[in-house]
């Protein structure tokens, strides 16, 4: 894997909030360590306070991190010429309120030196992709929240990034919405696009990340390929077509013959949401830091430390 | 201590070689750049001082966050905290017993010379010096920033080289004057220096960093902040539609409660008034904008879209910045357009009722009609642009001796002093490369008791004519005053000028003859009584001769009983080049409140020099003429009210520009209630209290410093009484002591408000010059650009999402 093929490195990453004082007040990133590769669908997973979102601020330079480091584009986040070729959605709409929803674009717009004529061309472009054809002349304040959301999203893909994160970008949306967001993202990825995504709607995360981390309390507990991670390893599944019944006595003797134990014959694999349930619960039994590997890069070692 | 500077560099001079010229000289240029209170004249002078105060702080505000980020990262060691602590502690403890000493409540031994106050000092100091590069050592050990290593170490360096300059510079001058002066006056001379020159080093990094942010910076990206402050001014706050709507309402009742207490004055009310008006709304208008952007901003997030852009914060400061000027320029020109008319109509109204009024009563009562006229007269000269020349006035008593200032006849609030009508008292006016009055008088007096003059010891004032403004190119007087100057020049031992002499003799020749044959015609023309002849021949002369000038004058009377009611009092105006002697001389009767115009042949000016003097007497017996230096001056033109008054309004807007600096500056890390809070202390600061501020600077405030005066309030003591150095009082001046020295350095940051405001020249009718308008606008701009600047560095080194 050649270098550029990394677009976001995260070293180290600790992240802990103060008071005014410098007082410690909590630790919201405990020493992450990740690698977004290009082209990819990458999900953050976790409960409520888990650290997604300041993992995001951190990325974007929003936040400075207390240790570790995190680089985009192999460029530190302080560095805010990489910006341009980012589009961050944040977690709610924080717009502009006094301005309409073409004023908005024309506004995020100008601020990556794109012309006028492309900028009118883009700007038309997105409010018909997010559908807000009937209300780019409102004022943003009287729009809903998941107008506002896609306003937000058009505003994050105005100077058609390489990298884009969304911060749960399907919080607010109608069923509707989540499911036009969802082939926006695949459709983002098939122009070669990476994508970092937080959220919390697993059965949507598990159908469009290629990869997930899922975080607890600042701490990575779960990193890899969607697939491989909902492989339940420990259970071998032998899917045959047309078998007599004979042969499942045998193949039950075999198993028998080698202390193995059937468990049962369908079911295949989990889900996202068993999964996730899973490692908030062990976490919560079990807490401290836990050795990660990513299961993606199978062999390649691990990626996190003790 | 320039000057024993200078001194030393003179001693040198013929002296035995004790140091080489060129390092006497490269010293003083390293002293003059490094004591931070040493400056020199001119533009570069206030450059200087600007460069150095800026430096200071930039210091203060890198040391001051690299130990605020030690102390939050839990880096300092318990030593060191033991450290600083004794540090601060011994500093305390020295500070009382300072004052203790010199209230005389306690003696102490002098060891060898050096008080045991002294050395606590330099103890405590070096304890807290101590614990301060520790703790910058150690954390740059952990940050990785290569620039923030190499600037510490720079500092260092420029420390050590103020420190030994410092102490080279007093011993040295020791050496020169043959006295002894303690290492410790070279120690602290070298500290100033050396803080100073630190100062400059912090300054050249920040200055790097700005220069290198400056060129990512955007103007497209700039202006689309700007853009969007506009419209958050327009529709969150709605802040021009408010102003102009006040503004409307008070100008729509203004000629309800505006009455001039002389008519004449209408204009100058007028204008102050609506200037007045214009500025208040504008300041009140970004007092309410600009410290609440950017905090709101921060708080309602909106920011994070900002900031994850390539907008660099030095845009999102300046684009602000640039906005709320534009809505500014916009409103003043609407203000500005609004009032002239307004204010021209007013004025033009009156002046054409006053001329009615005139013609009405002109067959009845001419006296009342006169009136009226001279009324219409002053309403039209208040609307002018006068370009002043000023002289420096002292006077003459009654017994012709002369003095600083006339006759004081006992009204405290007026500023002017008087000179008794018919007595050799006089006021004088003098004009030229002068002696200021204090040393002018003492010489006076010497001379008038046939000693002779000694030495100025005040400054030179330069009150110069500049002659050739005066004077038509081609005309008699200008060729006149050409040889004149040629010859002085001469006089002077200048070669070589015979021939150009002569060719203006050549020059002058027939204009002389032309001169004489038109004075000829024109008298006989006046014998004959021809009318039109003799116009059509002053006409003619007018050509060949340079126009009078014009002396503007407006004095106050004070009537005593033993005069006569309604009597008009007379002045006496001698016009004296004190180069050729020539001399104009007229009696006129004083219009009070009104200005007095006097026209004076320019054939006065020629040969002068530029030098004038103006004497003026009362004649009429037992009254009394008030007058102060600004109430004379000669007229050098008379330009175009319009552009003053829009130069008064310029005023204004730079006023406006600090103001939105300060404000957004504040935003940059205050939350709004506390930046709103701030931008109007600096406003009242800096408009109202600046005057006071200024006096805490120099700490020649009567009745000592804050705790001071506070236990004088206490203890009904009053401001100059000696205070028993008791316990409280001790405490007072100690912490007095402490607090005062950072006062008079924090003054520096409150603008002059007061100064930016030109309104009252321009509704006196004198010109806001060039100069002026040159020299407020780079005053706006010393304290814009490092208020904008520091809002900068403030928002980079801030996380904007915590
Ligand atoms: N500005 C802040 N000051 C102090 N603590 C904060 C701040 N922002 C976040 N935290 C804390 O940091 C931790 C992680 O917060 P974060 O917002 O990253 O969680 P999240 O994973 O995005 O949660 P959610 O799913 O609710 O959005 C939480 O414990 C939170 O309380
Ligand atoms: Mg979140």
């Amino acid at each position: 894997m050649s270098q550029s093929d990394i677009i976001i490195e995260i070293k180290n990453l600790t992240k802990v909030y103060r008071d005014f004082w410098g007082r410690p007040k909590v630790q919201a990133l405990k020493a992450l360590d990740l690698q977004v590769k290009r082209g990819e669908i990458f999900g953050l997973l976790g409960p409520n306070g888990s650290g997604k979102t300041t993992t995001i601020k951190l990325l974007l330079g929003l936040l400075f991190p207390t240790e570790g480091e995190a680089l985009i584009f192999n460029e530190p986040t302080t560095n805010v010429a990489k910006n341009e070729r980012i589009g961050y959605l944040p977690e709610e709409s924080y717009l502009y309120k006094f301005l309409n929803a073409e004023e908005t674009l024309d506004f995020y717009g100008r601020l990556f030196k794109i012309s006028g004529s492309e900028r009118r061309k883009r700007i038309n472009k997105l409010i018909d992709m997010v559908g807000l054809n009937h209300a780019r002349h409102r004022q943003l304040r009287e729009y809903s929240k998941g107008m506002q959301r896609r306003i937000g999203l058009a505003q994050a893909l105005i100077n058609d990034p390489e990298l884009v994160l969304l911060d749960e970008p399907t919080s607010g949306l109608d069923p509707i919405g989540t499911a036009e967001i969802k082939d926006l993202i695949l459709d983002l990825k098939a122009q070669g696009k990476t994508i970092v995504l937080s959220g919390h709607l697993l059965a949507d995360m598990q159908d469009i990340c290629d990869r997930i981390a899922i975080l607890h309390r600042g701490e990575l507990r779960e990193l890899g390929r969607v697939q491989d991670l909902l492989t339940v390893q420990d259970i071998t599944q032998i899917k045959v077509r047309d078998l007599p019944d004979s042969a499942i006595t045998e193949i039950r003797d075999v198993i028998e013959r080698h202390q193995g134990q059937l468990v049962s014959v369908d079911h295949p694999t989990t889900t996202l949401d068993e999964l996730f349930l899973r490692i908030v619960r062990e976490s919560d039994q079990f807490p401290g830091r836990r050795h990660v590997a990513d299961r993606a890069k199978t062999e390649a070692g691990p990626s996190t430390k003790s | 201590m320039l000057d024993s500077i200078l001194l030393i560099a003179q001693a040198n001079a013929t002296a035995p070689p004790q140091t080489a010229n060129w390092l006497m000289n490269f010293m003083s240029w390293v002293y003059l750049l490094g004591d931070p209170a040493i400056t020199t004249k001119g533009l570069l002078g206030s450059l200087l001082t600007w460069l150095k105060i800026i430096g200071l702080f930039s210091l203060v505000a890198w040391i001051g966050a690299r130990v605020m980020q030690a102390i939050k990262d839990r880096i300092s060691l318990p030593a060191l905290s033991g450290i600083a602590a004794a540090g601060i502690v011994g500093g305390l403890i020295s500070l009382l017993l300072q004052v203790l000493l010199s209230t005389g409540r306690l003696a102490l031994p002098i060891i060898s010379g050096v008080s045991p106050v002294a050395i606590l000092v330099i103890l405590s100091i070096l304890a807290v010096v101590a614990w301060l590069e520790a703790t910058l050592w150690i954390s740059m050990s952990r940050r990785e920033s290569q620039g923030d290593k190499l600037l510490l170490i720079a500092m260092h360096v420029a420390l050590v080289f103020g420190m030994a300059s410092g102490i080279f510079i007093v011993q040295n001058f020791a050496q020169v004057q043959g006295i002894k002066i303690s290492i410790l006056e070279g120690i602290q001379q070298g500290a100033r220096m050396g803080l100073t020159y630190m100062g400059y080093t912090s300054l050249a990094m920040l200055g790097y960093r700005l220069v290198a942010e400056f060129w990512n910076i955007n103007p497209i990206r700039t202006l689309a902040i700007a853009w969007l402050a506009r419209k958050e001014a327009n529709r969150r706050m709605w802040a021009p539609y408010v102003v102009t709507v006040v503004f409307l309402v008070v100008l729509a009742f203004t000629h309800w409660f505006l009455q001039p207490p002389r008519p004449a004055e209408m204009s100058r009310l007028f204008v102050g008034t609506l200037t007045l008006l214009c500025s208040l709304l504008i300041t009140l208008m970004i007092i309410f904008l600009s410290p609440l952007s950017l905090p709101t901003d921060i708080q309602q997030q909106t920011i994070y879209t900002i900031v994850s852009k390539p907008v660099s914060r030095l845009e999102m400061i300046w684009g602000r910045i640039i906005g709320y000027m534009t809505l500014v320029t916009l409103i003043i020109a609407m203000f500005g357009g609004i009032s002239y008319i307004y204010l021209i109509r007013q004025v033009n109204s009156t002046i054409r009722a006053t001329n009615d009024e005139a013609a009405l009563v002109r067959s009845g009562n001419v006296l009342r009609a006169n009136q009226l006229d001279e009324q219409s007269e002053q309403l039209t000269a208040r609307m002018s642009a006068r370009v002043p020349v000023k002289g420096s006035l002292l006077f003459r008593d009654s017994k012709g001796t002369p003095q600083i200032k006339g006759i004081d006849v006992g009204q405290e609030l007026e500023y002017r002093t008087h000179v008794e009508g018919a007595t050799p008292s006089k006021g004088i006016w003098r004009f030229g490369v002068i002696s200021h009055p204090f040393d002018e008088v003492r010489n006076m007096v010497a001379r008038d008791a046939g000693k002779t003059a000694t030495p100025p010891q005040y400054p030179i004032l330069d009150r110069r004519i500049l002659v050739d403004n005066f004077l038509k190119s081609g005309t008699l007087e200008f060729v006149d005053n050409q040889i004149a100057s040629l010859k002085f020049q001469q006089s002077q031992g200048t070669k070589g000028l015979e021939s150009r002499i002569d060719a203006l003799q050549t020059q002058r020749r027939p204009l002389a003859n032309q001169d004489a044959e038109l004075k000829a015609k024109l008298k006989a023309a006046q014998a004959a009584d021809n009318q039109a002849e003799s116009d059509q021949i002053q006409l003619q002369l007018a050509e060949i001769h340079s126009d009078p000038f014009k002396v503007e004058m407006s004095f106050t009377i004070y009537r005593t009983t033993k005069g006569r009611v309604g009597e008009p009092v007379f002045a006496s105006m001698k016009v004296i080049n004190p180069v050729t002697s020539e001399q104009y001389e007229n009696a006129f009767p004083v219009r009070e409140y009104y200005t007095d115009t006097q026209v004076i042949p320019a054939s006065l000016l020629v040969g002068s020099n530029g030098y004038l003097n103006i004497e003026v007497q009362c004649v009429s017996s037992n009254q009394y003429l008030g007058m102060a230096e600004s109430d004379l001056f000669i007229l050098a033109s008379d330009g175009s009210f319009f552009w003053n008054f829009f130069r008064g309004l310029a005023g204004v807007w730079l006023q406006a520009l600090v103001l939105t600096s300060i404000g957004v500056f504040a935003g940059t890390f205050l939350s709004w209630p506390v930046a709103l809070l701030t931008t109007i202390a600096f406003f009242i600061g800096g408009q109202v209290a600046f005057g006071f501020l200024q006096e805490f600077a120099i700490q020649a405030q009567t009745g000592g410093g804050p705790f001071e005066s506070l236990f004088r309030l206490l203890s009904h003591d009053n401001q100059m009484s000696d205070l028993t150095p008791t316990l409280p009082v001790v405490t007072a001046k100690t912490l007095d002591s402490l607090i005062l020295p950072i006062m008079s350095r924090l003054v520096y940051v409150v603008p002059n408000f007061a100064s930016l405001d030109v309104s009252n020249s321009v509704a006196d009718g004198f010109a806001v010059t060039d100069e002026k308008m040159l020299g407020n606008a780079l005053m706006a701009l010393a304290y814009a650009l490092p208020f904008s600047v520091a809002g900068f560095f403030v928002l980079k080194n801030r996380e904007v999402a915590a």
